[in-house]
């Protein structure tokens, strides 16, 4: 059984100028163990389908339908009080803006016991503070600036006292919303790379949200793509990377450098995003496809396994695949 | 940290010569002298008078005379009232400055406690009843007359219901045989309230320094105030001070009430408005994130990071409660330094209105230095920039 489940899940957000379809009838799975990336621009939905899991979503989000499984149980149907005991328990996050994660009031250290204790109140505040050490050699960081506080850090610093923290109470699965957008690119490497051994050692399952398709390359073993909300390719990152089955895909990959081939130019894909208040009926992507017809306008095409298929895992929504 | 001190406190003696300075020529450009009182006064002479000029040298150049009232004041001599000749200054303001600090100090500590504490809850509840209900009392009270609303409180409670004294400090007749003066009795209570506050403020500093935390501790500083109050209540009761001690205190709760209530709106809305602008900050999403509770979230990050402005502004206001609200000390008939002020200023007694002013402007720029600091003290990003 999957660790974590999402079923036909649609989450609408209501502003004043109408309301928005942040994410349409989108059903993913997640193992035990697996990390799983999800990528795709900025208002794609990554990051609400996070706060969804975590039902951290603000007072204007509507959860309209759909199920949210984790470890068998409903997370839709918990109450407050006994979702306060799965978030972190057993679904922690290493949030987009690591900066601004931390209470500035504190020290970081005596956040990370204060999260800690708060999950286990039977342990000593001795065993807890311990804990915290181990974490902080885990992750690199000298235990002396535990005592210190966040803007005693640096940004590097600030990611990987992050990720200790996110570590904290043993959690079955991390979501890492864009992990390490605001470090420089050798620092992510190293971040990541180090996240990905922790991950293989505790046997966690961690879900990457960003942009950046070549990141994804490097930390997930599959891969996700979103555009407006839809889930439009899912698959083994090698065979998506390899052989892209959306058009969508294929235009972020090729928008990516490459080092082995020989591209002087970029591509970018054509056209705006999509105007979330009032989503194409059809597929959502189809203004912006060179593939579109008839058919793409009026009928939103179904996630289904493409022809190209080893494991029967590799499906795409369109309708005319690559 | 004492560098800092004192930068700031260089910093003030600048401020405050200036404030003397405009104080001493704002006077002088006022037409004539103290003696032209006496200019229609068919029984002086003007010889008399300029005697009288001369004896204060009043006849002298304005800078010479500047020269002397800067002299004097740096050795501490404010001069000699006239209303109340040949009473010193000092001494006046020495028995007027408590009644109005004790007055408005406690005020602002009661009215910043309540007001934090509801305009948290406020926060809390953002849009639903109990906010609109205390937002819209907050606006009401800011936006009340507060004569009108201290003459209704002396109307309902000491008119109507009786319960309260309708003016002054004291029950005079009660005062006719007390074994002590007012002011000495007054200045007992202060100490008595000075040793509570700092037991109750070193009680807590143990308390958290030895990390005792958890449900015991809670009910430790309650216990400890408790205890204070009576062994005070005790000490005086053996002095046969109590019932003084009690006219004073009798005396005080109907400014003390109406000054707390009206004060409430200011703090609450303060309050409320810092929590919801910490409200959208990441970290209480990530604490949300971590599941920690909500009283946790409420106090430890938003009350705690919304504490900067309503500090600053509580700071603030113990600072000017020095100068007093010369309308509540007129209402209530309370003799404190508002009501001395204004009665020197309007009745040509200058020693002693310039010697208030100059007092209530010392206390005034502390009350600054006081926000400062207390505002470093709770932010540690300004801790360390003030600690180098």
């Amino acid at each position: 059984m999957a660790l974590l489940e999402l079923q036909d899940l649609s989450l609408h957000y209501h502003t004043g100028r109408g309301v928005i379809s942040a994410v349409n009838q989108l059903s993913l799975a997640l193992d035990a163990g697996e990390s799983l990336g999800l990528v795709g621009e900025s208002g794609s939905g990554k990051s609400s389908i996070a706060h969804a899991i975590l039902r951290l979503l603000p007072a204007y989000a509507q959860i309209r339908q759909g199920r949210i499984y984790f470890a068998g149980r409903n997370l839709l149907d918990l109450t407050e009080p006994q979702m306060r005991e799965v978030r972190w328990r057993q679904i922690a996050m290493v949030f987009q803006a690591a900066m601004n994660t931390l209470n500035p009031m504190y020290t970081v250290g005596a956040q990370v016991v204060e999260t800690i204790l708060t999950h286990e109140p039977n342990m000593s505040s001795k065993a807890a503070r311990a804990r915290v050490e181990e974490l902080y050699a885990l992750v690199g960081l000298p235990c002396t600036l535990l005592r210190r506080y966040p803007h005693e850090y640096s940004g590097g610093m600030k990611q990987r006292a992050c990720i200790a923290l996110a570590l904290a109470c043993n959690p079955q699965l991390i979501i890492a919303d864009e992990p390490t957008t605001a470090l420089d690119v050798i620092m992510q490497a190293r971040i990541l790379g180090e996240l990905e051994s922790i991950r293989k050692e505790r046997g966690m399952s961690v879900i990457y949200i960003s942009h950046d398709m070549a990141m994804m390359a490097q930390v997930a073993e599959r891969i996700g793509v979103m555009y407006a909300g839809v889930l439009v390719e899912y698959g083994c990152t090698i065979d998506l990377l390899a052989a892209p089955a959306h058009p969508y895909t294929a235009g972020l990959l090729a928008a990516v450098p490459s080092m082995a081939d020989d591209v002087t130019q970029l591509q970018e894909i054509p056209g705006e995003p999509v105007d979330l208040y009032a989503p194409p009926a059809g597929c959502r992507f189809y203004p912006r496809c060179s593939r579109a017809t008839a058919q793409c306008k009026e009928q939103a095409p179904p996630l289904l396994p493409c022809r190209r298929n080893r494991d029967g895992e590799h499906k795409a929504a369109c309708w005319h695949l690559l | 940290m004492l560098r800092y001190l004192g930068h700031r406190l260089l910093q003030i003696l600048v401020l405050l010569f200036v404030f003397i300075t405009l104080t001493y020529f704002i006077l002088q450009a006022m037409p004539g002298d103290f003696t032209s009182i006496y200019a229609s006064n068919p029984q002086m002479t003007p010889e008399m008078i300029a005697n009288l000029q001369a004896r204060f040298g009043l006849n002298e150049s304005v800078w010479v005379q500047y020269v002397r009232f800067l002299r004097n004041i740096v050795t501490g001599d404010l001069g000699v009232s006239f209303s109340e000749y040949p009473r010193p200054v000092w001494d006046i303001i020495k028995e007027r400055l408590p009644r109005t600090f004790v007055l408005f100090f406690s005020a602002n500590i009661i009215s910043f406690y309540i007001g934090f504490w509801l305009g948290k809850w406020s926060a809390w509840y953002k849009g639903r009843a109990a906010d609109k209900v205390l937002v819209t009392g907050s606006i009401s009270l800011i936006t009340a007359f507060y004569p009108l609303v201290a003459f209704m409180a002396l109307w309902v409670f000491s008119y109507h219901l009786g319960w309260l004294p309708l003016n002054n400090f004291v029950d005079p007749i009660l005062w006719s045989n007390a074994p002590l003066s007012s002011m000495q009795v007054f200045g007992y209570i202060i100490y008595a309230a000075v040793v509570t506050t700092a037991l109750l403020i070193l009680v807590s500093l143990l308390l958290r320094k030895k990390g005792v935390a958890g449900a015991k501790s809670r009910w430790i500083p309650p216990i400890v105030l408790g205890l204070a109050l009576l062994s005070a209540v005790a000490l005086f009761q053996r002095s046969g001070l109590l019932i003084y001690v009690f006219d004073i205190l009798y005396h005080l709760l109907l400014p003390l009430f109406v000054l707390t209530f009206i004060r409430i709106g200011s703090s609450l809305l303060l309050t409320r408005d810092a929590v919801l602008a910490v409200t959208q900050e990441d970290y209480v999403l990530a604490a949300r994130a971590r599941g920690l509770a909500p009283a946790v979230i409420r106090n430890r990050y938003l009350a705690r990071n919304a504490i900067h402005p309503v500090v600053t502004s509580l700071a603030l206001s113990l600072g000017e409660s020095f100068s007093g609200g010369v309308v509540t000390e007129t209402l209530f008939s309370w003799p404190g330094i508002g009501l001395t002020l204004l009665r020197a200023s309007l009745g040509g007694d200058y020693p002693l209105a310039v010697g208030a002013f100059i007092i209530t402007g010392i206390f005034l720029l502390l009350g600054h230095v006081a926000a400062d600091i207390a505002t470093a003290c709770l932010d540690p990003r300004l801790r360390d920039s003030i600690g180098r």
